[in-house]
């Protein structure tokens, strides 16, 4: 709580300094007169940053064409006026029409750019359209199996900032400005020319970065299927599955472990576990013990056992069965107190545990009976109680 | 305008769901308290936040088992059962849900680091809330996202991004939705690394290094924080060999280790919030977050420091409490499990909210 009081601190220090920021949501146009006052990087990459060159704030109409399309393609299967990634599904073809459309718009924006900066530019403008040129022969293409694809990846088209180094489209931003002597305020009107030639080829590039959307989307949405359905099966694993002593988990996670090794990505849990050790409680009947040793309350101590299953649609156990080597413990007389039995699991809930000792044949039925235990009167405590 | 949408990961302890509300009005606060730059905006035009939650599947199984073990001992009652060795495993099973630092500390971190089943589980339970989030992205919009873990936080981050990323046949398309920057706070990523899990590799030879290119690289940006007082920092020792970056990622500065030594008011060398709290920490992940290295000029850097020192005035060398941090630091050097167990033990009684 102290660190967080002394960031309101903090920022009243900081207020002194400076103007406490405004809270009006600012247009491309604001910010655009705004920066005229900051280094030319600086003021190109803010644009960049907020959406202000081929971004959702953008107000060129090329800009704005993308996202009619995008609207539009959002919009077939009946989505909500603000449609998310979840939302919208496109078939294989829609899907590479938008593409195709977004890159062919793309295209015709540096088509309009204009050459007034400069050769150097120029060839850039010429560079980059050659570039997006191939990315739409070759989504427009159906790649054979094998065949790789040309199309540079997303992050080609992406632009980190002016730190040295980065690039976009194989440009590098802050060395185009800097031939130019573009790189402090008072602008020139050459400077002028080279910063709008830096913001149509940055537009020019998120542009195209925006036809991967489409394939971003199917992706994460795919990926978030994939991982909403593992996360769903590891809490079934942990609630659902029969209980696990610590001693027993680790045993598990070893044998997972060995399994799992040599996969990549996350594989979800296993639809098994080894049981070691495990103790329990059961109603133990025996026909032919003396009356008062028929039906007692018994503990059974599972020595090693093992339980399967299949994961349902509901990302439940389903069609669960188990056995195990189990020693049982009873308090009685007429019978022999402890003997050896097999458990057999149903379901991970019930487990029938059959003894043979001194020729006389136990039989044991453990329902999970911690859940309602755990409430059971008193009187129904005392009865199972053993020993007394 | 889609926003950069930063995750918060925690790291060990009693955290319950919501846990990072405060924290992250703090980070929004503490952003938007520098001056807004010419034509910048501010947070909550840039980003939204998101906290990912982990800690229940720690409790989950172990609270079950004994909530039985309990049950079962309570029908049979005190002394009444057969057999000694039974009633001992019982004990056992009703002693995993019980409280104190051993259970929900300790154990945690022991349960992540050796429990393949509790660590995956944890992992997946990661991937999918980032997954979630990020499928709520607008449409025809690229997805821009980060992530600042802190503690064991870091290791969950780490293995999680590999398990994601590293190419390959199971794994995710991350040339699509590559992080954008990862911060660890605290790192000890490399200290609680699984090599079964890396297949042979430790956390500087898995698949999370910064890089431009995602077949490369699991994020764009890196950044790791260490508190040279924060004993957990040092035993985790984040400290990469040369080639873990790739000439490029070097020249663009992908990687970004921020060492600072301070002792917050609180006295809490290990705190989530007071990572964030310390110019030397927000400063550059401002930047890197806001993709703006001017965002913050270095003149309101200064004033920040300055406005940090004064709020936070150094403990001198004789004092009780500042001599207790730092012989928790040379303990922290340790390389006995027992022994680091026990210096995070006393960092989070003793120097954590």
């Amino acid at each position: 709580m102290l660190a967080i009081r002394f960031v309101c601190m903090l920022a009243a220090a900081l207020a002194c300094a400076g103007a406490v920021q405004a809270q009006a949501p600012k247009s491309c146009a604001e910010q655009r007169s705004e920066l005229a006052v900051v280094a030319p990087l600086t003021a190109v990459n803010r644009l960049y940053q907020n959406g202000c060159l081929g971004g959702e704030l953008d107000a060129d109409r090329f800009t704005l064409r993308v996202q009619r399309l995008f609207d539009t393609a959002a919009r077939i299967e009946g989505q909500p006026r603000r449609p998310q990634i979840k939302d919208v599904t496109l078939s294989r073809e829609e899907r590479k029409a938008l593409i195709l459309a977004v890159l062919h718009a793309a295209d015709d924006y540096l088509a309009t750019l204009p050459s007034a900066a400069g050769p150097a530019e120029a060839a850039e403008v010429a560079r980059m359209r050659a570039a997006v040129r191939d990315a739409i022969r070759d989504r427009g293409d159906e790649l054979q199996p094998g065949e790789r694809s040309a199309v540079a990846p997303e992050s080609f088209w992406t632009w980190d900032g002016p730190e040295p180094g980065s690039s976009v489209a194989g440009i590098d931003i802050r060395a185009m400005l800097s031939r130019s002597g573009c790189e402090a305020v008072p602008r020139t009107a050459a400077c002028v020319a080279t910063q709008e030639a830096a913001e149509g080829l940055l537009r020019g590039a998120q542009l195209v970065r925006r036809s991967y959307t489409p394939l971003a989307a199917e992706a994460i949405q795919a990926a978030s299927v994939r991982a909403a359905a593992r996360d769903a099966r590891w809490r079934s694993y942990f609630a659902d599955a029969r209980s696990q002593y610590p001693w027993e988990l680790f045993v598990n996670s070893w044998r997972y472990e060995t399994r799992v090794r040599r996969d990549r990505g996350l594989s979800g849990p296993p639809d098994w576990q080894w049981i070691v050790m495990h103790p329990d409680i059961g109603m133990q009947y025996v026909r032919s013990a003396a009356a008062g040793d028929r039906f007692k309350p018994a503990l059974i101590l599972e020595l090693i056992g093992y339980n399967w299953w299949t994961w349902g649609e509901e990302h439940k156990p389903q069609n669960a069965w188990g056995v195990s080597l189990a020693r049982t413990y009873a308090d009685t007389a007429s019978v022999p107190s402890s003997a050896w039995g097999l458990a057999i699991h149903r379901s991970n809930k019930y487990t029938l545990t059959l003894t043979r000792k001194a020729g006389k044949t136990g039989v044991l039925l453990s329902i999970d009976l911690a859940g309602a235990v755990t409430t059971a009167s008193q009187e129904w405590r005392d009865r199972f109680r053993i020993g007394e | 305008m889609a926003k950069h949408i930063v995750f918060f990961v925690h790291g060990i302890g009693d955290e319950a769901k919501g846990w990072s509300k405060g924290l992250r009005t703090a980070f929004k606060t503490l952003f938007d308290s520098y001056p807004l730059p010419p034509g910048g905006l501010p947070f909550s035009e840039l980003f939204e936040t998101e906290e990912i939650f982990y800690n229940d599947l720690f409790d989950q199984w172990r609270k079950r088992v004994a909530k039985e073990a309990d049950a079962a001992l309570r029908l049979l009652g005190d002394g009444g059962l057969a057999s000694e060795a039974v009633e001992k495993l019982l004990q056992a099973g009703k002693a995993a849900g019980g409280g104190g630092f051993l259970r929900t500390h300790a154990l945690d971190v022991l349960q992540y680091r050796f429990l393949r089943l509790v660590a995956d589980a944890i992992r997946d339970a990661v991937q999918h809330q980032i997954m979630s989030r990020l499928a709520e992205t607008e449409f025809g919009t690229p997805v821009r996202w980060s992530i600042v873990a802190h503690s064991l936080g870091t290791s969950v981050v780490h293995d999680t991004l590999h398990a994601m990323f590293r190419p390959g046949p199971g794994t995710e398309a991350s040339a699509l939705f590559q992080p954008y920057a990862v911060a660890m706070l605290a790192n000890v990523s490399e200290l609680l690394h699984d090599r079964g899990f890396l297949e042979g590799a430790d956390a500087y030879g898995s698949f999370v290094r910064p890089n431009r290119e995602p077949a490369q690289g699991a994020c764009r940006y890196y950044v790791s924080a260490a508190n040279g007082f924060d004993p957990v920092a040092i035993a985790g020792d984040f400290r990469p060999p040369a080639n873990w970056l790739v000439q490029s990622a070097r020249t663009q500065r992908r990687y970004r280790p921020l060492e600072f030594k301070a002792i917050p008011k609180s006295r809490e060398v290990h705190g989530f919030a007071e990572y964030l709290a310390h110019p030397g920490v927000h400063v550059p992940l401002f930047r890197i977050l806001s993709g703006d290295p001017d965002r913050i000029t270095d003149a309101q850097e200064d004033a920040a420091h300055a406005a940090y020192r004064a709020a936070n005035p150094q403990l001198s060398a004789a004092d009780l409490k500042r001599r207790a941090i730092e012989a928790l630091t040379e303990r922290a050097r340790s390389q006995d499990w027992f022994e680091r167990i026990a210096v995070w033990k006393d960092v989070l009684e003793q120097f954590t909210g």
